[in-house]
């Protein structure tokens, strides 16, 4: 295997093999809510609709939301408080 | 002394005048008590998410107030007491947002919204002239 691929004692390193270049192991973008913490607030209506289903009003997992548990732990909070004020629906029965 | 936010829903039969009559009362206890509201904001008759005993929509009111916690106390139990009151919520919170909440830029139409807002700037600007008058 002769070729201009640099190696290190006869092997190519993982870094060219599994080709992690820079374009390929680019960071993901940090989410804008990571960014605006104080955005995550029981009077942002608008928001926090975003993070509940349409139909029963239940609130979207972390796991499909991708959101770091910090944040999502504050929004379960946020829309806990905005249901108590009637301004969120309670997760409605089947 | 804290900061709180102590939002109250009101029946959707009370009237506007009503509703002023009532957060006044509600501000003179808290200034029995020794309370200063920081700010009184007006969010209008809302759709309630659900209907709360038989009520569709509510007079929303959100009072900030930096206060002790026995006077917070006094605010609940006249919250209790008073009929037209549907639910009510206090939150201690670290800062007050500066400005009006998102829930007042969110509803520009409703002008009525806007009550006591601006006397507790032109009071806080009349000190601050007051002390520069006096330097």
């Amino acid at each position: 295997m002769q070729s201009n691929i640099p190696t290190q004692d006869g092997y190519i390193s993982n870094f060219l093999l599994f080709n992690k270049t820079a374009e390929v192991t680019q960071k993901k973008p940090t989410h804008h809510l990571v960014q605006n913490p104080h955005l995550i607030n029981y009077k942002n209506v608008d928001l926090l609709k975003q993070y509940i289903t349409k139909g029963r009003g239940r609130i979207i997992p972390r796991r499909i939301t991708g959101l770091p548990s910090y944040i999502h732990k504050k929004l379960v909070r946020e829309i806990k408080i905005a249901r108590i004020l009637a301004l969120l629906p309670f997760a409605s029965g089947a | 002394m804290n900061f709180y936010e102590t939002i109250s829903i009101l029946r959707q039969d009370t009237s506007i005048q009503g509703v002023k009559t009532i957060t006044d009362e509600f501000k003179s206890i808290l200034a029995s008590m020794g309370a200063e509201v920081v700010k009184h904001e007006y969010w209008g008759l809302r759709q309630l998410a659900y209907p709360i005993n038989r009520n569709k929509r509510g007079h929303y009111t959100m009072l900030c107030v930096k206060a002790s916690p026995e006077a917070m106390a006094e605010l609940e139990r006249h919250y209790k007491i008073k009929e037209n009151v549907i639910r009510f919520m206090t939150l201690k919170v670290d800062k007050f947002d500066s400005g009006p909440s998102l829930m007042m830029q969110s509803q520009v139409g409703e002008q009525e919204a806007e009550v006591a807002q601006p006397k507790v700037d032109t009071k806080k600007e009349e000190t601050k002239e007051e002390v520069k008058n006096a330097e």
